[in-house]
């Protein structure tokens, strides 16, 4: 998934919601007093249905993010090409050209200290990512569709140069 | 039962989490700027003074935590008070040893460091790592010993842990409450969560603070990075998340002081905070979606935790405290505005946090500014609110006055207006891709630091505003009214 | 003497002849998760065994603040006692490793005794909390997984015979050095090298980039090769 800006937008509208619904219900101008027993007796009944429709929001929310969970590397069809990262205090090495339109799995590992393999796409968004660490290898299942200059980015401090780590991949 | 002493403890406290808090805002502002480009800094020291923000802000907001739980709890039952002076002693020896480190050591590999650093690459020598680990030790100490003394005297009062978390209170509820016992008050299940996960937080703390304490005196000793990292972030989520947790005892307290009506523990309410003592520890995994090398079902265990612990915060604290505040008639003072607001913030935060915590968005948002984002929403306008907003509700409280019109609108642009304008700026830049921890960041990120530098002044001007008034009203004599 | 005061003894009786194993059983092929889990167990019979007594004293005789120290102190000196290293003293010497164990089933016992000295409850955490320290430690205290071959030539590889090729330096240099120095050395977070000739011979250069002060990071034998040693430095030779 490819769309942070889609992220920001469900985070601007519900936030504003919730901000709103808190203020109007906290606003002593616009309703009248009224005892504490008759408010709770209304808000617990009110709450049960609340809790309920939480609840189920985040288990089915939960069950269908699943399916994008990125982890799936080893299982992944045994065609796919597999690319040697190495990350290291302060560059990666990474293929020049990657093929579109295929599945390809990086092999991601480091020589020193935690890493991050962060792929930005053409348009600059972020496209993948996967931490880079010593003595382990991680393996990121991508299918490049787009074609054009990807860049890398360390996403995982690693030191005085973390911001300037920078590499880069064309697809074609 | 009325407690000076434990009065005493928390104003220390209390305002030695403002002090240090208003000082690394000042540090934050200048990180801000810096990326921003309006101040030139190397990206040595940088990092060095954002290392120091990190771990300055978590134990600023920790120790204001910790007094007002002190207190709160001093209420109810007797406590030693040289306990309380000794872990405080043993913060400020940490903090201070934290200070050494950076001025002049130029430590800087922040707060969660990852093993192997802060041991390769480093441009700083071997001591002051050294002091930056023994600071943290000293910290995680003084935690240790508050959380054993809390612990111990709820365990005692209540009977036992069964006592303590109301679990008679609970599954049988009449037998209860025919035999005359009552269950803990509110703001008892906030100290029990913080003393009781907190507890283990800290060993957690020391187990990997040893091992990297270790290490630098005999780098023969071999760690491993996934098992480093695992311990650093169950260490440092915990340890934040407590001290919001921390601070919702005051508004526990707080808003049915402002409301003038009363909180009561309910069984929701109990089963609320058991949810919270479980989901809080393991919703850490979250920390490690990127790391595919984590087994799979701790991924899938992070999520739902994540999604999960967010559900005694809507459906139990901010939900009681709405009910609490609606057609309440409650006006806003700064007490009250900070309380409420806080909630705010609170629900703001959870929301980018749990867009966080869902592993297909985690893909684009994690290690970006998004991260940032969402912490110091909780922070700056949870957390802090709620402190702020204790203290202002006890002052006013005291000295029978309320801030002027014009002086809460003051506050409350600057605080909020400028906070949020603050945290837009992280968010927008974070969806754009824009990594953390960047000393130069690529575009849009100078545009958006800028404006993030802005909305910081803002808020800092509302803040101090806030904490002159916070003293005058602290100097005005104490009323005759009792309350 | 009561029934909680004979558990208490027997318990740590046994965990003494348990911690006196080194005398009859070398330890060294032993590996260091196992040991862990071996130095838990000590712990927990005595940290058991202290709150079996503690238990047993009568409610007025409890102590108070000073046991806090007792049972939040005895864990810190345990995780420093359990320092696993293949070469230590301890590990070769069974008396300097009995020493240890006793060392670290008294800390067990301080944190059970200790810390219900000072509360009801309290040892059971001291106690719960310095086992669960031990057992922490088997993933990551000590072990480590084997790390990334390098992907060049063994450090015994002679000194460049060949003559330094400036053009796959500079290769070698835009992928691994330009990040701090700049391209062409113009400079950045690491100083810049136009006319670094001047002040680094060849063979300096060369030594320099094997062996440079930190933060600059070592790059030899892990990505470059003594001959890839040898090119960057004729390329950086060759900036004006």
């Amino acid at each position: 998934m490819g769309n942070a800006y889609l992220i920001f937008n469900i985070f601007i509208v519900v936030a504003a919601l919730a901000i709103i619904a808190m203020l109007f219900l906290a606003n002593y101008r616009l309703h009248e007093p009224l005892p504490q027993e008759v408010v709770t007796s209304r808000g617990y009944t009110l709450r049960r249905y609340w809790f309920w429709l939480v609840l189920v929001v985040a288990v089915v929310t939960f069950a269908m993010t699943i399916p994008y969970f990125p982890y799936h590397a080893a299982g992944a069809s045994a065609s796919a090409k597999h690319f040697s990262v190495v990350a290291q205090q302060y560059s990666f090495s990474v293929p020049a050209v990657v093929p579109v339109g295929v599945p390809v799995i990086f092999d991601v590992t480091s020589r020193d200290v935690n890493h991050g393999f962060g792929i930005y796409g053409p348009d600059g968004a972020i496209v993948g990512q996967v931490q880079a660490m010593p003595g382990y290898t991680n393996h990121l299942l991508m299918t490049f569709t787009v074609a054009g200059h990807y860049t890398i980015r360390c996403l995982e401090y690693c030191g005085i140069a973390h911001a300037a780590m920078q590499a880069g991949f064309d697809v074609p | 039962m009325q407690s000076r002493a434990g009065a005493r403890v928390m104003w220390i406290y209390l305002g030695t989490g403002i002090a240090i808090f208003a000082l690394m805002t000042l540090a934050g502002i200048l990180l801000r700027a810096a990326q921003a480009g309006w101040i030139p800094v190397d990206p040595g020291t940088f990092y060095s003074i954002l290392s120091l923000h990190g771990v300055g802000m978590i134990v600023a907001m920790a120790i204001a935590g910790l007094g007002t739980l002190w207190y709160l709890v001093r209420r109810e039952i007797d406590l030693d008070e040289r306990i309380a002076y000794l872990a405080y002693g043993f913060f400020i020896a940490g903090v201070v040893s934290a200070i050494i480190s950076v001025v002049p050591g130029r430590y800087g590999s922040l707060w969660t460091m990852l093993y192997p650093l802060p041991f390769v690459g480093t441009y700083w020598p071997s001591w002051a790592t050294g002091a930056w680990l023994i600071g943290n030790a000293l910290v995680m100490l003084g935690f240790m010993l508050w959380c054993a003394q809390i612990l111990g005297a709820l365990l005692e009062k209540y009977g036992g842990v069964r006592g303590m978390l109301a679990i008679d209170y609970v599954f049988a509820k009449r037998a209860f409450t025919e035999a005359g016992r009552k269950p803990p008050p509110p703001a008892m299940f906030a100290a029990a969560i913080t003393a009781f996960d907190g507890f283990i937080t800290g060993m957690v703390g020391l187990v990997i603070g040893t091992a990297l304490l270790v290490h630098l005196i005999d780098p023969s000793v071999a760690i491993d990075p996934l098992w480093a990292k695992n311990l650093t972030y169950l260490f440092g989520h915990s340890i934040a998340n407590l001290a919001m947790y921390m601070a919702v005892a005051g508004v526990y307290v707080g808003l049915p002081m402002c409301t003038k009506r009363a909180y009561h523990t309910s069984p929701q309410l109990a089963v609320a905070w058991w949810a919270t003592l479980l989901f809080v520890i393991i919703a850490y995994f979250h920390h490690l979606y990127m790391d595919f090398a984590q087994m799979q079902w701790m991924q899938f265990v992070g999520e739902i935790a994540s999604y999960l612990a967010a559900i005694p915060v809507v459906v139990v604290t901010v939900y009681g405290g709405v009910m609490l505040v609606h057609r309440s008639g409650m006006r806003w003072s700064l007490g009250s505005m900070f309380l409420y607001g806080g909630m705010i913030g609170w629900v703001v935060g959870g929301i980018g946090a749990v867009l966080d915590a869902t592993i297909p968005a985690n893909i684009d948002l994690h290690n970006t500014l998004w991260v940032p984002a969402h912490f110091h929403t909780y922070l700056l306008e949870g957390v802090l609110l709620f402190t702020l907003g204790w203290a202002f509700v006890n002052l006013e409280q005291r000295a029978d006055a309320v801030s002027s019109l014009m002086l809460r609108w003051l506050v409350g642009l600057g605080m909020f207006g400028g906070g949020a304008l603050f945290v837009f700026a992280f968010y927008i830049a974070g969806a754009a891709g824009v990594p953390r921890r960047y000393a130069v960041e690529p575009a849009p990120g100078p545009l958006w630091a800028s404006v993030a530098t802005v909305g910081a002044i803002v808020f800092f001007i509302g803040f101090a505003i806030c904490v002159f008034e916070g003293v005058r009203l602290a100097s005005l004599p104490k009323s005759d009214v009792t309350a | 003497m009561n029934r909680r005061s004979i558990a208490a003894t027997i318990l740590l009786l046994a965990t003494i002849a348990f911690a006196l194993a080194p005398l009859y059983r070398s330890a060294v092929d032993i590996p260091i998760p196992v040991h862990h889990v071996l130095h838990a167990v000590m712990m927990a019979g005595t940290a058991l065994a202290g709150i079996l007594f503690a238990g047993s004293l009568a409610r007025e005789r409890r102590g108070g603040a000073p046991w806090l120290l007792v049972a939040m102190f005895a864990p810190v000196f345990a995780m420093i006692l359990m320092w696993p290293s293949e070469y230590s003293y301890f590990e070769l010497h069974p008396y300097g490793h009995i020493a240890e164990h006793l060392g670290l089933i008294f800390l067990g016992f301080a944190a059970g005794y200790g810390g219900q000295r000072y509360a009801n409850g309290i040892g059971w955490a001291s106690g719960i909390g310095i086992v669960a320290m031990a057992v922490l430690g088997v993933w990551g205290y000590g072990v480590a997984p084997t790390t990334v071959a390098p992907v060049a030539a063994t450090p015994s590889a002679p000194a460049a015979a060949a003559a330094p090729n400036a053009a796959h330096g500079s290769v070698l240099y835009t992928q691994n050095c330009a990040v701090c120095h700049g391209v062409a050395g113009a400079g950045g977070e690491g100083p810049p090298l136009k006319n670094e000739r001047v002040r680094k011979s060849l063979t300096a250069a060369e030594a320099w980039i094997e062996n440079p002060a930190e933060p600059m990071p070592k790059l030899y034998p892990g990505t470059l090769s003594a001959q890839d040693v040898a090119d960057v430095a004729g390329y950086i030779e060759t900036l004006r």
